[in-house]
């Protein structure tokens, strides 16, 4: 018998799908794994259940052909999925339906409680963190300190640099789970009272901020910068704000300002 | 000799907002409105569309609204008004759910479940104007601007006029609306008169996203029956208007905050309707929220879903045919143009016709243009949410004749430049534009634009004078230069704008003019104008703006209009508090008004400046208790019939191509800004950089669509190219030049004029590299190397 004779036979179903359930036996039923991806990120396993009907089960499949009415009896079986939810038991008939549930009702996050983050040279109380949140949105949500922006929220225009030990660090990448003993520097802790950082005068002297949206990361990287090399230059300068974007597109007057707080800071103030 | 300003015109201005943005204007609800924190703030997510075209047969929010911490759930059910159950582009908005937290209001909208029929879409407008597309938009936001062709999805501009009746200066004096295309003269005669025809056709411009760091959104916080909203935008008196009327409660109730915007360009035009012409409105939506909830409300886009809405460009199809003498002159302009709509966009609807006009001989061209016709189409589609931004339509509309008239001059065997200098537009040129409504489009002309100094800079800062033909160009690596130009009206649109100025005891004043400051430098300008007349320092000023509640309504600050309306109106508000001022001071000083001047706060004798009083000494003088007096001047200022300053730019690109890779590099760009005079000529060049954002969409920052569902794939920053620092290189130039006489100081507008050279010059710069027309922005390696038979 040919495969494809086999197929006709067998109700329709096709070899791909039989390997695709290997395991199955006809008239019994298999259990398997699936995986999906939750809402918070998790990967997140799930029982699989294939149960097809024993056969001698039947049921009646009428065929015309043009001229006359030929009837056709065919053993058919049954394939039934049933996906089972791994914290309920609530069964579902579709990977995606259970998903769904599960995002609805089950996807948490784990609360770590208070988190103590130095930030700015004060010791933060961060209430309520889970093991999820971005460093960007305790900075902003938790302890009020809106100096970095969300942009893009996927590390790719820098408006939400802090520096991190020094380190420039995008801090909508950086669970704030992972800040615990860092020393961190948000553009609220650039000025000291009234007196602002020479980054901070020479972009005001140069006009390196446009609508000021990406300023903060664009000084804070600056200000890393400077202190790792004093005397940029320009393709040092470029390669160093590489990752910061500015939608107004004043970059031209930004490398102005870069180089103006490089020579405040050589001239000592 | 140019007059010699004390303050205008310096290098040295400091933008008066950049003092919190150095600091991240953190700490405060009187910044970016994506900051403001409020006590007991609830928070908002929206369920989605996820088809392109669907319509929504039952939708059921009970177990939603079942969930702990909701408070509220919106929906077509109980807000039929706010929502459609038409929806037309993944990401419209199908019901918000206002929650607690962030976290319980995302979870609720997974539990709401809708019904959907699912239709055929058509994502590309090339496949919406085949006569077999489906209906992309069944109801479309501004019928009424609309005439209807024989494809339900392209429309026309029902307001195209036709102009006639010249004057002795060859000026029409009449418009004739509707007509079927703009247009004045005869195309037939054009024909017989002209000497040599140039023909293109095909041109496309992808889909470009607003350039705007900060997603949509708002804050409205209702205390009774008043409510503080929190928003951004360049229109806040419109967002006002709109959104006060469509929630049903008097203006005076509503005060609108806008202090910052993270970026706009125009995107947020959207004032009350955004994000787009179908679906509610963020602005709207809270504020009902907030007084249903009487809890301050939060409502902003994340990053991927403000990447569903602010498109715009856009140019689909083009055909022009243009006519000139041997000599350069010319003759007629034939054209035809098709928009990318999407969906239709918010309020200022499908106006973008009209500026398709101004890449023509309505405008650009107006110098010897005699004949004019132009056809501009607009094609719905399901893309992604429309806005008009910085151009509104006018970069596409310039690409094709950028390059048309490029070609133009090769075949007539001219220089580009030379050629340009023949037909740019000049003082005394008509200027045919519905922009200016209240005059149907005529009585104006052009002041002088500077052009041809433009011209002369811009070819002497790339090295024109190294100009070869492609055809003389060799090795793997070929240079290119080329040349465009641009030109948009400016304080058109019927845009009008109003100051208070306020003079006090001791020698300072207070303008009250919120006409928004997006980051482009429209508060510190205000504030030069004023010290420059009232002739006090700098920063004895002080402006008062960014709520509504406190000042009277300004204009909107778009379509490059903030230097023409508010800055007249601030100079008249200035100059009339001084002619208070002397006519108070004369009599104390035995002389007439008119023999007085004021500098730094003191009023004295212009031929015998001994005598003299301070402003402190004059008010304390007006009344026994009279220090905290103040002698106020007013002004409202709208352009009427007569000189137009328009902005204008002339646009120089040079760069180098790898014809084994078909990669671009080195782009340079000369920004040469025709500004009359620069009254802050730092936020002058800072707009010209902007140009930035349009070397984007050269090189690849477009739409690119799945085309079995028509989801974007490009939904990100990491997908979706924008310019960095070391992408390319922009020289941003404010040519200035006397006689503009629409303005006190000469000054003219700049800002979405930026946007409207760049493709043609890129094109013209790639043409001259590789000897090639690139018709399709953008320009990317593929088709350079398939334009060279490589692939």
């Amino acid at each position: 018998m040919t495969e494809k004779e086999k197929n006709k036979n067998n109700g329709g179903i096709s070899r791909r799908q039989f390997l695709k359930d290997a395991g199955i036996v006809v008239g019994s039923t298999a259990v398997g794994s699936a995986f999906f991806l939750s809402a918070c990120g998790q990967e997140v396993e799930v029982t699989k259940t294939v149960t097809t009907t024993a056969p001698g089960t039947t049921s009646t499949v009428t065929t015309t052909v043009p001229g006359s009415t030929v009837t056709t009896t065919q053993a058919q079986t049954e394939t039934i999925i049933k996906y089972t939810c791994p914290c309920c038991s609530q069964e579902f008939d579709t990977l995606s339906t259970l998903k769904s549930h599960f995002d609805a009702d089950h996807d948490e996050a784990t609360n770590l409680g208070v988190l103590m983050l130095n930030v700015n040279g004060v010791e933060y109380k961060a209430i309520g963190v889970r093991d999820c949140d971005s460093l960007l949105d305790v900075l902003r949500d938790k302890l009020a300190l809106t100096g970095a922006k969300k942009a893009c929220d996927v590390g790719s225009c820098g408006a939400c640099t802090v520096l991190v030990d020094g380190k420039p660090t995008l801090a909508c990448m950086t669970l704030a789970a992972t800040m615990v003993g860092k020393n961190i520097l948000t553009i609220e802790g650039l000025a000291n009272g009234s007196t602002l950082d020479p980054v901070q005068e020479a972009f005001i002297e140069k006009r390196g901020a446009a609508c000021g949206f990406c300023t903060p990361g664009m000084i804070l990287t600056t200000k890393a910068l400077l202190e790792k090399n004093p005397t940029p230059t320009l393709p040092e300068i470029k390669e160093a704000l590489g990752g910061n974007i500015c939608r107004c597109g004043i970059y031209e007057h930004i490398v102005e300002s870069v180089q103006l707080a490089s020579e405040k800071i050589a001239g000592g103030v | 000799m140019a007059e010699q300003y004390r303050v205008i015109g310096s290098q040295k201005l400091k933008d008066m907002t950049i003092f919190s943005k150095v600091k991240g204007n953190t700490g405060t609800n009187r910044g970016y409105s994506s900051d403001v924190q409020l006590p007991g703030m609830l928070h908002c997510k929206a369920l989605r569309s996820p088809y392109s075209r669907a319509d929504i047969l039952s939708i059921d929010t009970t177990s939603a609204e079942a969930m702990p911490g909701v408070h509220l759930v919106m929906s077509i059910n109980n807000y039929p008004k706010l929502f459609f159950n038409q929806l037309v582009f993944i990401g419209q908005e199908i019901a918000l759910v206002i929650a607690e937290t962030e976290e319980i209001a995302k979870k609720a909208t997974r539990l709401i479940k809708v019904e959907y029929d699912v239709l055929p879409f058509a994502v590309e407008p090339i496949e919406a104007m085949k006569p077999d597309a489906p209906v992309t938009v069944p109801v479309h936001p501004f019928p009424f601007l609309e005439k209807p062709t024989d494809n339900p999805n392209v429309t026309t501009y029902s307001y195209a006029g036709w102009y006639s009746e010249p004057n002795e200066k060859g000026i029409c004096t009449k418009r004739t609306v509707p007509y079927d295309y703009h247009g004045f003269g005869d195309i037939e005669q054009g024909e017989e008169e002209a000497e040599v025809i140039v023909e293109s056709e095909g041109f496309s411009y992808g889909l470009q996203h607003a350039s705007i760091m900060e997603t949509g959104g708002c804050v409205a916080d209702a205390k009774d029956d008043v409510v503080d909203l929190y928003t951004h935008g360049y229109w806040p008196y419109v967002t006002r208007y709109l959104v006060a009327s469509k929630v049903g409660i008097p203006i005076s109730k509503l005060n609108v905050i806008n202090y910052n915007n993270g970026g706009d360009f125009g995107s947020h035009v959207d004032g009350g309707q955004e994000p787009s012409n179908v679906g509610p409105s963020y602005n709207v939506t809270m504020v009902i929220a907030s007084l249903a909830l009487q809890r301050p409300v939060r409502y902003f886009y994340t990053p991927d879903e403000e990447m569903m809405y602010r498109w715009g460009r856009g140019g689909c199809g083009s055909r022009d045919r243009y006519g000139f003498k041997k000599d350069g002159t010319l003759v007629f302009m034939d054209q035809d143009f098709y928009r990318n709509y999407c969906t239709g966009d918010a309020f200022i609807g499908i106006n973008f016709s009209k500026f398709n006009g101004c890449s023509s001989g309505l405008k650009l061209y107006a110098h010897n243009c005699k004949h004019q016709k132009l056809t501009g189409y607009h094609v719905y589609t399901n893309g992604p949410g429309h806005t008009g931004w910085q151009g509104f339509g006018c970069p596409e509309a310039h690409f094709p004749v950028n390059v048309t008239m490029d070609m133009a001059a090769e075949k007539l065997g001219i220089d580009p430049v030379e050629f340009q200098k023949i037909n740019h537009p000049r003082a005394g040129d008509h200027w045919y534009d519905d922009c200016y409504g209240w005059t149907q489009g005529v009585g104006h002309w052009m002041a002088p634009t500077g052009m041809d100094k433009a011209l002369n800079i811009g070819a002497e800062q790339i090295g024109w004078s190294s100009w070869q033909h492609p055809s003389e160009k060799t090795g793997r690596i070929r240079h290119g230069i080329g040349v465009a130009l641009a030109m948009q009206n400016t304080g058109g649109e019927d845009l009008y704008s109003s100051a208070i100025v306020s003079l006090t005891a001791d020698g300072s004043a207070i303008l009250y003019a919120n006409n928004k400051d997006a980051g482009q430098g429209a508060w510190t300008r205000e504030k030069a104008i004023t010290a420059e007349v009232l002739g006090i320092e700098f920063e004895k000023v002080q402006v008062g703006a960014g709520e509504t509640k406190h000042l009277i309504r300004c204009g909107w600050q778009l379509c490059s209009s903030g230097t023409l309306t508010q800055g007249k109106a601030t100079y008249d508000a200035c100059m009339q508090a001084k002619e208070k001022l002397f006519d108070l001071a004369a009599p104390k000083l035995g002389v007439n008004p008119e023999d007085l001047d004021t500098k730094d706060g003191v009023i004295f004798v212009k031929s015998d400046e001994s005598k003299k009083m301070t402003w402190g000494q004059l008010i304390m003088s007006l009344g026994p208790r009279s220090q905290d007096w103040d002698i106020v001047g007013y002004a409202r200022h709208q352009v009427g019939p007569g000189p137009t300053p328009q902005d204008k730019n002339v646009n120089f690109i040079s760069l180098d191509v790898d014809t084994e890779t078909g990669q671009i590099s080195n782009i340079k760009c000369s920004m040469n800004i025709c500004i009359g005079k620069a009254i802050f000529p730092r936020a002058v060049e800072g707009i010209g950089l902007g140009v930035h954002h349009a070397l984007d969409a050269m090189v690849g920052g477009c739409a690119i669509f799945d085309p079995t569902t028509g989801k974007l794939l490009n939904d990100t920053w990491v997908d979706y190219t924008v310019a960095s620092i070391g992408d390319s290189e922009v020289y941003p130039n404010c040519i200035e030049y006397e006689g503009d006489p629409t303005h006190p100081y000469g000054a003219s507008g700049c800002g979405q004029a930026t946007q409207d050279a760049v493709a043609g010059a890129f094109s013209n710069a790639l043409y001259n590299a590789i000897g090639v027309r690139m018709k399709e922005v953008p320009f990317t390696p593929d088709k350079i190397l398939k334009a060279l038979g490589k692939i």
